[in-house]
């Protein structure tokens, strides 16, 4: 007997869902993590910290708002939830942050907490904090988080310091404007950063979209949207508005950035309202609110400063620089590689790099003896939000006036502001094959910019060039805007191949209708010898009726009526009139014979005739 | 006085005639000599597509657009035009006729190769097929020969024919420079705006009635437009107009 019991499809989808379920709820809930630390492990007297808690895997969580520390206070501030898809796989987590504020110096030790997760208890790490005594001496500060993409600083660049000052902790508001460098040359485009700082102590509302940037003898880039953040400064938390910009000085020499101010409206509390004249304003209906605040208007600006600028040098200035100031890279590729006479080649020069693409020039050809080339079509790509970095393409398209096999090299100047010195950097030649075409226009490398630049072969007598030209390029390329189906050529051949076609028809129609003209006389000539072969051997009484179905066809085909129609047709017949006569005493007979009740003699000469009568039917043949 | 009026207007004629000349950049010397050369060998893709790429750099946006249509329409499969057209007009918000499949086809044969060799093709058949009527013994298998190279033939000419832009595009038409034109719902200025359309853009004419003209923008809208506000692409040879 077999124990072993076979396993229902049903059974097995229950086991099936059963372990996704717990898959689920493992992934979901019970693997939950719980994890708790300080943003810092040291602080002074009555410089907050904060406690985090994180829990993973789950925003069902129950945590106390009071965790009772001697010498601490530490209250429960705010909650962050995250929820992320990844490979089909949920995974949630919540941090939830308390203040801790330090009342006296000490090593402190919070607790363990308990966190309940689903249900379900959890209990955290206790965390130690040292208090020093004292005060705080540098403030504590957290960077702006800035959004992969969204800098305004490329990798490489230097970004401005971070602002640090304890004097403006019991600030509402302030700005700063963060230049990286005082000493700037004339065209190196400088990224620059206005920051609003607002105390979280406070609301605000931004009057307005952005700040303006403007001022003398310099130019400023477009300004994107801001990046906001937090920031601690001493014992102040503000919000940050980060504008990030650059500017392009225009002209050397001491260059000052006016201030930049953006209006904001915040609401002042009532404890903060320490003057008569305010109580008096609120309480007589002023623009605060029903006993909560007053609202007021800030104009938050930041502090002019000076920006030295200095003349790019005259020295070592390059024939073909063109006022790109910055550091940059050079490359080019060439499509299509294999063109016929008169197609062009596209030369697309990328210039990469940071600086005033704004302000650059184009790339030079080297080496371009025997194409012809155009201005190129330009785009940029910036990298940014401001266009600090980025590249720029350049699309030069070529015509061969000569079989060539690589294109002209590129070259482009500029001034390094780093190393105060001009570079040239070039592109190598790209491997092509383009055959020549002396269709090529004149070309606007004549250009005064480009020394070594050829002319047009003839361009000497601008007669003979277009003429030589003009008649390449009729004979190889040119199509006119009529297609030729619709000339009078391709109406002549059509005409010519559709009268073939007809005489084909024509031809054929005509065959097939000798074919069967011919077809009939053979077969009627088949049935008359027939006829004649039947009377041959017919007996002395059927014989004359044979006689008159033979002279009865051909009278048919002929195109006569009966047998007596078909002799008098021979009787016109010079040739068979004697046949005729004949016949017709034949025929008489038969008649006589038929309508005079048989008489013997008439039959027996019937009879002697049979082989005479057969003889004349064989001559008389239609 | 006499001796100093000739010198004044020699010094003039020199100034405002040679001088001039001279005075010329590199692409409007390139443009005069695309367009001497245009007159002087009648319509090229290549010619149009220099001509195109001068008045590009030189900031002649309209035509352009005018010269890249004309030359891409002369040589469908003209891969750097298609692609520098297709840049400007992004870069210059310029709407463009929407890709058909004809414009697959053309892209891979020409329009003519395609009619010559399905013309061929088809007189052959249809020769072949006119023997076979009245030939004996009749082969099944040579009829069906004939018929197949006969369609064949007849299909083949028929896409070469639809496709090809000349034909196709007959109608075809760009917005000449000045402010955007707007696309009205009927022939009258107080009419509501269908859609606005910038220079260069290309719009097809259904109907032209006078001053003004039913046509269908790119995006597929009818409406009416002012019939001086339209160039067509196809030039009027006759009138020896090869280039704008």
């Amino acid at each position: 007997m077999n124990d072993t019991k076979k396993l229902e499809p049903r059974s097995v989808w229950c086991a099936l869902v059963t372990a996704f379920l717990v898959f689920f709820a493992c992934t979901t809930s019970l693997c939950a993590a719980v994890s708790a630390q300080l943003s810092r492990t040291q602080t002074v007297v009555g410089v907050p910290v904060q406690f985090l808690v994180e829990v993973d895997g789950s925003t069902n969580v129950v945590l106390p708002q009071e965790i009772a520390v001697d010498g601490l206070q530490i209250q429960r501030t705010g909650q962050q939830t995250r929820v992320e898809i990844i490979n089909f796989r949920m995974k949630t987590s919540a941090v939830y942050s308390f203040t801790v504020y330090p009342d006296r110096e000490g090593v402190f030790e919070i607790p363990s907490i308990d966190v309940t997760v689903d249900g379900k208890r959890v209990q955290t790490r206790p965390v130690k904090l040292q208090v020093d005594a004292g005060s705080p001496g540098v403030p504590v500060q957290r960077a702006i988080p800035v959004q992969p993409g969204q800098g305004a600083y490329p990798p490489g660049s230097q970004p401005p310091p971070v602002p640090a000052e304890p004097s403006e902790e019991k600030q509402l508001a302030f700005a700063k404007l963060i230049v990286p460098k005082t000493e700037v040359f004339v065209g190196e485009m400088v990224p620059v950063e206005v920051r609003f700082y607002f105390n979280q102590g406070y609301q605000f509302e931004i009057q307005g979209q952005r700040p303006n940037i403007s001022g003398e003898g310099f130019t400023v880039q477009r300004l994107p949207d801001p990046q906001r953040g937090e920031q601690r400064i001493g014992n102040e938390d503000y919000h940050v508005l980060s504008f990030r910009t650059a500017i392009t000085p225009l002209k050397s020499g001491q260059i000052e950035l006016p201030s930049v101010t953006l209006n904001a409206l915040t609401r002042i509390p009532m404890s903060s309202m320490g003057t008569i004249d305010d109580i008096f304003d609120q309480f007589f209906g002023g623009s605060g609110g029903p006993g909560m605040g007053q609202n007021r208007e800030l104009a938050v600006s930041t502090e002019p400063s000076q920006l030295t600028v200095k003349p790019l040098p005259k020295e070592g200035r390059p024939a073909n620089f063109s006022g790109a100031v910055g550091e940059f890279t050079i490359s080019s590729i060439a499509d299509p590689v294999k063109v016929g006479p008169g197609e062009p080649v596209t030369l697309k020069v990328t210039v990469v790099g940071k600086g005033n693409f704004d302000a650059m020039g184009d790339p030079v050809l080297v080496g371009d003896q025997g194409w012809s080339s155009y201005p190129p079509a330009q785009n940029f790509q910036p990298d940014d939000p401001v266009g600090f970095t980025g590249q720029k393409n350049f699309e030069f398209a070529l015509v061969a006036r000569e079989p060539r096999t690589e294109t002209p090299g590129a070259e482009f100047s500029f001034f390094n502001p780093e190393s105060a010195q001009y570079v040239t950097i070039s592109a190598s030649p790209v491997a092509v094959q383009a055959a020549a075409s002396n269709a090529a226009v004149a070309s606007a490398t004549a250009d005064s910019t480009v020394p070594d630049a050829p002319t047009p072969e003839g361009s000497d007598d601008g007669s003979q060039k277009t003429a030589a030209a003009g008649d390449s390029v009729g004979a190889e390329v040119a199509r006119g805007f009529s297609p030729w189906i619709r000339s009078g050529a391709a109406w002549v051949f059509n005409g010519i191949i559709a009268a073939v076609v007809f005489a084909v028809l024509v031809i054929g129609w005509m065959r097939r209708r000798n074919a069967t003209d011919a077809g009939m006389l053979q077969r009627r000539k088949r049935e008359r010898s027939a006829l004649l072969a039947h009377a041959a051997k017919s007996s002395d009484d059927a014989f004359p009726a044979a006689v008159v179905a033979v002279l009865q066809f051909d009278a048919e085909s002929s195109g006569e009526i009966g047998a007596w129609d078909r002799v008098n047709a021979l009787q016109d017949l010079p040739q068979h009139a004697d046949a005729a006569a004949r016949l017709r005493e034949f025929l008489f007979a038969v008649d006589e014979a038929r309508f005079s009740g048989g008489a013997i003699q008439t039959k027996q000469a019937l009879a002697d005739a049979k082989a005479e009568i057969l003889g004349i039917l064989k001559k008389v043949c239609p | 006085m006499k001796n100093w009026l000739i010198c004044f207007l020699c010094v003039t004629w020199a100034v405002s005639g040679v001088g001039a000349d001279a005075q010329k950049s590199p692409a409007e010397q390139s443009l005069t000599e695309v367009e001497q050369q245009l007159r002087e060998t009648g319509p090229s893709p290549q010619l149009y597509y220099h001509l195109a790429v001068a008045e590009e750099s030189a900031g002649d946006i309209v035509d352009a657009a005018l010269n890249y249509q004309r030359a891409i329409m002369l040589d469908p499969g003209m891969r750097a035009a298609q692609n520098r057209f297709a840049a400007f007009a992004s870069k210059n918000n310029i709407g463009v006729r929407p890709r058909s499949w004809q414009d697959d086809v053309v892209s891979v044969v020409h329009p003519e190769t395609l009619l010559f060799i399905g013309m061929v093709l088809g007189w052959v058949g249809a020769i072949w097929l006119a023997w076979m009527i009245f030939s004996a013994p009749k082969s099944r298998w040579y009829v069906a020969a004939a018929v197949f190279v006969l369609l064949l033939g007849s299909a083949l000419f028929s896409m070469g024919y639809v496709s090809d832009p000349r034909i196709a595009d007959a109608n075809l038409f760009i917005i000449s420079g000045g402010p955007e034109v707007k696309v009205l719902s009927g022939p009258a200025e107080n009419s509501s705006t269908v859609v606005s359309l910038n220079p260069g853009s290309a719009i097809g004419v259904i109907s032209p009635r006078g001053a003004w003209t039913y046509v269908v923008t790119p995006g597929g809208a009818a409406g009416w437009i002012p019939s001086d506000r339209l160039i067509k692409v196809i030039p009027d040879l006759a009138s020896g107009a090869v280039a704008p």
